[in-house]
């Protein structure tokens, strides 16, 4: 648990690198509600179904085509040396919400385009993907080194994290119904990320790109129409301090102008348990727009809290 | 969790061509694998098997491979698991197993037996 006391010297900010980011499921997010809960099938009998339930009683599902037949020739070490995941990380997404009179219906997709891993980190996967086949090699399932195993996985799965060059591209479409109206299109968007992180400097690079615009009757009406956001990330981060400078602009179509963000946020670790936090930047508006924060931050507790 | 499988099969041996075994994992899933004859006190190998030498066919008719593998599901894309054993000298010559383990992290441990006529 952190405590930060700060010193505010301006307005707030919007729009912050992250929001730019591509999400899991893009179809949930142009619907503009969390499903409570996602179906995944995993074969064209289990999708079917899902469709169904899906369009009857509101929901959402989440499905990547490719894993539905067995691949037995493509191994670990294929997965981990293809550089164009495209077909195995394709995952379409779909969702319905229902409010009040009015039915809306987004699908979307996402897929990684490229990817690759730097010669000493395919190396370290490798080498921990041997660990557990050694782990895995024994005649007796029931001598298999459970904890053992599961802490390679968590150690393999985190290394996998660690790509050298990712790009990811996303979209989605969302169409509304009512009983005075069929289905029209109402609003799409369009998602790129790319990151560069060198392996023996602690420097990630991070852009990011949305393309949002409404379609149909949202178009003409004039709310909500077209945005082009793109942001910049560099970060660098070393035991004791971290300092991330990110720039994000936007350009509104429908009033034809631009917006920018500038912000440099330094952490630093005076001692274990306490950082002293500084940012400093320009916001989206006009007047009024420098911000700057100074503040430090107590750690209370030692346990850490990863999300998964 | 681990799920347990055992299979049977048998393999056509091809006079005296040498028999080499192959195990491949499938669906991006990682897997190890002990072979020994049945009942013989002595491993063949253990780990990765690519090509591994069991004998001429002529000497291998009677006998029975027994091959255990067991797969760990790192994919988080799918839980199906899919293993073929290539058996060159023999026929037939694939032989593919396909399963599914509940959840990721689980381990599926395949048993098979293969007699040699």
């Amino acid at each position: 648990m952190m405590v930060l006391m700060a010193l505010y010297g301006r307005s707030q900010m919007t729009l912050p690198i992250n929001d730019l980011n591509i999400p899991t499921s893009p179809a949930f997010v142009l619907l503009d509600k969390s499903p409570a809960s996602i179906e995944k099938p995993s074969s064209p009998k289990a999708l079917a179904v899902s469709l169904v339930n899906v369009w009857e009683k509101s929901g959402a599902v989440e499905f990547t085509p490719y894993w539905f037949r067995d691949r037995p020739a493509y191994t670990f070490r294929d997965n981990l040396q293809n550089r164009a995941p495209v077909f195995q990380t394709f995952a379409i997404s779909a969702a319905t919400a229902k409010v009040d009179t009015v039915t809306g219906l987004s699908i979307g997709f996402r897929t990684q385009f490229f990817k690759s891993y730097s010669k000493a980190l395919s190396g370290d996967i490798l080498a921990k993907a041997k660990e557990i086949i050694d782990l895995l090699s024994v005649e007796n399932p029931e001598d298999i080194d459970m904890a053992a195993v599961n802490n390679a996985k968590k150690e393999l799965n985190y290394l996998q994290t660690k790509t050298t060059f990712i790009a990811e591209l996303a979209g989605a479409y969302k169409g509304e119904s009512s009983p005075s109206r069929s289905l029209a299109a109402a609003k799409a968007g369009i998602w790129l990320h790319l990151r560069y992180t060198p392996d023996k400097f602690p420097l990630t690079f991070v852009g990011l790109a949305r393309y949002t615009w409404g379609a149909g009757a949202v178009a003409h009406s004039g709310r909500d129409t077209a945005f082009f956001d793109y942001g910049i990330n560099l970060s660098y981060q070393n035991e004791d301090f971290d300092i991330q400078a990110e720039y994000v602009n936007r350009r509104d179509f429908s009033e034809r102008a631009n917006y920018d963000r500038l912000a440099i946020v330094v952490n630093y670790q005076v001692i274990p348990g306490i950082v002293a936090v500084a940012s400093l930047g320009k916001d989206f508006k006009r007047v009024n727009n420098v911000f700057a924060l100074l503040g430090v931050k107590f750690g209370i507790s030692r346990e850490v809290a990863k999300l998964n | 969790m681990i799920k347990k499988r055992t299979e049977t099969a048998e393999l056509e041996t091809q006079n005296d061509a040498q028999v080499l075994l192959t195990v491949t994992i499938g669906n991006a899933q990682i897997g190890g694998n002990v072979v020994r004859f049945k009942d013989a006190p002595v491993l063949l190998a253990k780990g990765e098997i690519t090509r591994l030498v069991i004998g001429n066919g002529s000497e291998l008719v009677g006998k029975t491979l027994k091959i255990v593998t067991n797969i760990l599901d790192v994919n988080e894309q799918t839980n199906k698991i899919v293993v073929t054993y290539f058996v060159e000298g023999c026929t037939p010559l694939v032989t593919v197993f396909n399963d599914t383990v509940g959840n990721e992290g689980d381990i599926f441990s395949l048993t098979v037996e293969f007699t040699f006529k």
